[in-house]
């Protein structure tokens, strides 16, 4: 059992191993050193020792995976609104007393403007117009992307159509048949490599995928497709269960950058890919 | 034109965040199986009150406190203390969840995540003579986990 002694004597060096000690208090726990010599050396040597046992197993904690249903729960929460009430100018009170010819023309101007509408719907020509004719652009579009995502990451030896190797061949090919002019983004600093590309279709249309993979194995693509939906230019996040997806609209193009929803660096990708592609 | 990610949103970091949060909330709460739940309710609470974080500080340190105070405010939690229900892989870290109560998040603090004694104290709300006296129960007490594997192994 440690004496009252070594015990005051383990807490001083303790703190001196925090570097929490004042000069003064240093000096002194050096003096107290070189005073109990080997004792103090031996009770120092086992704090440090014990102090990476502790922090060694507190680094293997960090190796447990983390649950995607924590991700989803945080990637999905809803940040507080930022709605600023401005103190609103007290209205003038409008009195509405409507007179007897007022209620009758108010009542003829309905009937007319209803009768109108009924017209035009009536009298309307059996034809289709170039809109009713075009395929329409599902909302689902995002759904094909994260569908394709999900079973074409885990195909590990058929990932590509393309290889990166190719690189040429397979830009003259996604371009000429989606119509989106590109460049390969470089994401080598991300520690991404460029495995290469394939075509697939979402919504009816073709659609290009560059396929990345970075240090853990983890697929990450960026798709990209002509006038697919929207005119959104802001990066939008969306989770379909284990994949993210980011997608955005310039120039008439629409790109979604995909991975799983548990990587955190996915809009930080997304925006080098906007400034690259 | 470089489109850029909303910076002001702290979703992104708090889950990069999540391994070192779970650690914190291992260490704080001893119950592996509801680290994840203790975790969930305090990044949320972390969202809801972003507007509320300095951008100068660390993000890590304002949600280890929120991590302590959401546990603060379940005693129900608190006193179910040595059930082991755990359903995580959690459970295996005995090294940890042999600490005595209350010392390992100070340890966690000071010796690994590179907290003063100070900033550790204001995060876990005991004065910085507590965590000073932690830190050193902690490493006693690895000392004889150490000293206890060489014999057995001898």
């Amino acid at each position: 059992m440690p004496s009252s002694h070594n015990i005051n004597l383990e807490c001083r060096l303790s703190v001196a191993l925090d570097g929490e000690l004042g000069d003064a208090d240093k000096a002194e726990i050096e003096a107290l050193l070189a005073e109990n010599g080997q004792q103090a050396r031996d009770i120092q040597e086992n704090l440090r020792n014990a102090n990476a046992f502790g922090i060694s197993a507190f680094d293997e904690v960090l190796r447990e995976p983390v649950p995607l249903t924590l991700v989803r729960t945080i990637k999905t929460a809803t940040p507080p609104r930022k709605a600023v009430r401005l103190p609103q100018p007290q209205r003038p009170s409008l009195e509405f007393k409507p007179t007897r010819r007022h209620v009758i023309v108010g009542c003829l101007a309905v009937a007319l403007f209803a009768g109108g509408i009924g017209f035009m719907i009536g009298s309307r020509p059996q034809m289709q117009t170039f809109a009713e004719l075009a395929m329409p652009v599902t909302s689902g579009w995002l759904e094909d992307i994260a569908t394709h995502h999900r079973v074409f990451s885990r195909q590990t030896d058929h990932l590509v159509e393309v290889s990166a190797s190719d690189s040429p061949h397979l830009v003259d090919w996604l371009m000429a048949t989606t119509g989106v002019s590109f460049r390969v983004p470089n994401l080598a600093t991300d520690k991404l490599e460029f495995l290469g590309g394939r075509l697939f279709s979402a919504a009816g249309k073709p659609v290009g995928q560059l396929v990345y993979r970075d240090e853990d194995g983890s697929i990450i693509s960026i798709c990209f497709a002509r006038n697919l939906v929207g005119n959104d230019q802001n990066m939008a996040e969306q989770i379909r269960d284990d994949i993210g997806l980011i997608a955005w609209h310039r120039d008439q193009t629409d790109y979604v950058v995909t991975g799983a929803s548990s990587n955190a660096n996915l809009d930080d990708i997304a925006a080098k890919v906007a400034g690259q592609i | 034109m470089t489109l850029q990610p909303d910076h002001t949103d702290i979703r992104r970091d708090l889950v990069s965040l999540l391994p070192r949060l779970r650690r914190f909330a291992l260490a704080v709460c001893e119950q592996p199986d509801i680290v994840d739940e203790l975790v969930g309710d305090a990044c949320l609470q972390a969202v809801l009150k972003a507007p509320q974080f300095d951008n100068g500080s660390r993000l890590e340190s304002w949600a280890f406190a929120l991590i302590q105070s959401v546990w603060m405010d379940q005693p129900k939690k608190r006193t179910s203390s040595g059930e082991d229900t755990g359903s995580n892989g959690f459970t295996g870290y005995h090294a940890i969840l042999g600490l005595p109560q209350g010392i390992a998040a100070s340890f966690l603090l000071v010796c690994v995540e590179d907290h003063s004694y100070a900033e550790a104290a204001s995060i876990l709300g005991i004065p910085p003579e507590a965590v000073a006296a932690n830190v050193v129960a902690a490493r006693v007490h690895f000392a004889h986990q150490i000293a206890d594997s060489a014999e057995r192994r001898a």
